[in-house]
């Protein structure tokens, strides 16, 4: 199955490509897709496109409502939903806090002796349940260019974010732009990048909640 | 609802509320709750669009319930669209099963043809099926094909915006929107075979 047979596809399905066309068939040919199966596709296209417009129909007029049913406890429901969520159980507040401390202590003591006695992990971050290290690795092409990342050990639950800072001026150190990424490497957005200034620094930094974010060491990059 | 392509910068501000909801800010609740306030409206908006099956009372049950359900997945709010716009899959969600739920009853019931009759809208189906089902179908398939059929049908965008939206090649867009799609017809198929037998 070729990407771009795959490619095509998508463009067939999207109307974007017509099937009697060279390259047209020649994907429908190696995706073993009969123009009726196309039909069928672009047939699904129109009903996402429809089920589209019902919402967008139904978002508008939302719009329109000032008061609708329910809204009067919005405010009171989140605040009972998050006052449920950060409290400890019932039987645990009977408990005298005394008793509480020394159960803390002694569970918290394993973890004191473990971090008292590890070996150095020479600046090792951990995020989930390994080491991990991320970089900005290379820059190819004009204009920046595609930025590639390497990423060492298990990222699962975090989110990537690349940040491009100034170098230049009284905002150097600023940050400029922020893109969330899914995990992909390389990166590249030649539109936002033209906007970019001609030198910036940029980072890749992964975040998970409860935890303290990651930051690869920043690269400095200068347009060609 | 639609989020046009020059909208990164609201989404990350989404995001980061939300993390601050989750860390417990109250201030950061009080504007979320105000942003919430999108789940009653868009379900009486629905409401009316679908017949109004539901009464005043139902609506403001059913927004608690969605409520709820948007508050124990914020979590897996990941700031790719906005925070209307990813609520609104719950209030579908939830919209849609409280109504078949209810003419299922009404059918076991044996309501008369005239009274359901009554409740359709003009030219719309009470429940909309087919809607319902491609839904289903989209949170069967899941990320990240799920997403970029969203974007593409849902929010309008092209591909290439597609792929700016989510930091991927416009290739990469293509070629996940295809494989999502081939999957999505033959899951619906199944669907369509599997009531019938």
């Amino acid at each position: 199955m070729g990407e771009q047979h795959e490619i095509d596809m998508a463009r067939l399905i999207a109307s974007e490509l017509e099937p009697d066309s060279p390259v047209g068939r020649a994907a429908l040919e190696e995706e073993g897709i009969s123009l009726s199966e196309l039909e069928q596709l672009r047939e699904l296209a129109r009903r996402l496109d429809a089920a589209g417009q019902v919402r967008d129909e139904i978002a508008d007029e939302a719009r329109t409502l000032v008061d609708p049913p329910g809204a009067d406890r919005i405010g009171a429901t989140l605040a009972g939903l998050a006052g449920a969520s950060g409290r400890a159980p019932a039987s645990m507040r009977r408990l005298p806090t005394w008793l509480l401390t020394a159960a803390a202590l002694l569970l918290l003591l394993p973890l004191a002796v473990h971090l008292a006695t590890r070996p150095d992990p020479g600046g090792e971050q951990r995020m989930g349940d390994g080491p991990v290290r991320i970089s900005a690795v290379s820059v190819e092409g004009g204009a920046y260019g595609p930025i590639e990342f390497a990423v060492e050990g298990a990222l699962t639950g975090a989110e990537l974010h690349l940040r491009v800072y100034a170098v230049d001026g009284e905002a150097s150190g600023t940050l400029l732009h922020e893109y969330l990424l899914v995990r992909e490497s390389p990166w590249s957005q030649p539109e936002a990048q033209r906007e970019w200034p001609d030198r910036v620094q940029v980072q890749l930094v992964a975040s998970m909640l409860g935890r303290e974010p990651i930051s690869s060491p920043r690269l400095s990059l200068s347009r060609r | 609802m639609t989020d046009s392509p020059g909208t990164t910068s609201a989404r990350l501000v989404d995001l980061k509320l939300a993390r601050q909801v989750l860390n417990g800010s109250r201030v950061a609740r009080e504007q979320f709750a105000e942003r919430m306030r999108c789940i009653p409206a868009f379900l009486t908006a629905a409401n009316a669009r679908f017949g109004r099956p539901f009464g005043p009372e139902d609506l403001a049950d059913l927004s608690q319930d969605v409520l709820i359900t948007v508050w124990q997945k914020l979590e897996t709010f990941s700031g790719q669209a906005t925070l209307e716009t990813w609520t609104w899959r719950f209030c579908q969600f939830e919209f849609s099963n409280r109504a078949r739920k209810r003419f299922r009853r009404r059918a076991l019931a044996g309501p008369p043809i005239e009274e359901m009759n009554e409740l359709e809208g003009p030219g719309e189906p009470v429940a909309d099926v087919e809607y319902d089902d491609l839904e289903q179908g989209l949170q069967a398939l899941g990320p990240p094909a799920e997403e970029i059929i969203r974007l593409k049908h849902y929010d309008h965008l092209t591909f290439d915006e597609i792929a700016e939206r989510i930091g991927i090649s416009p290739n990469t867009a293509k070629t996940r929107y295809y494989r999502g799609m081939a999957w999505l017809r033959r899951h619906l198929d199944r669907e369509v075979t599997g009531e019938r037998s």
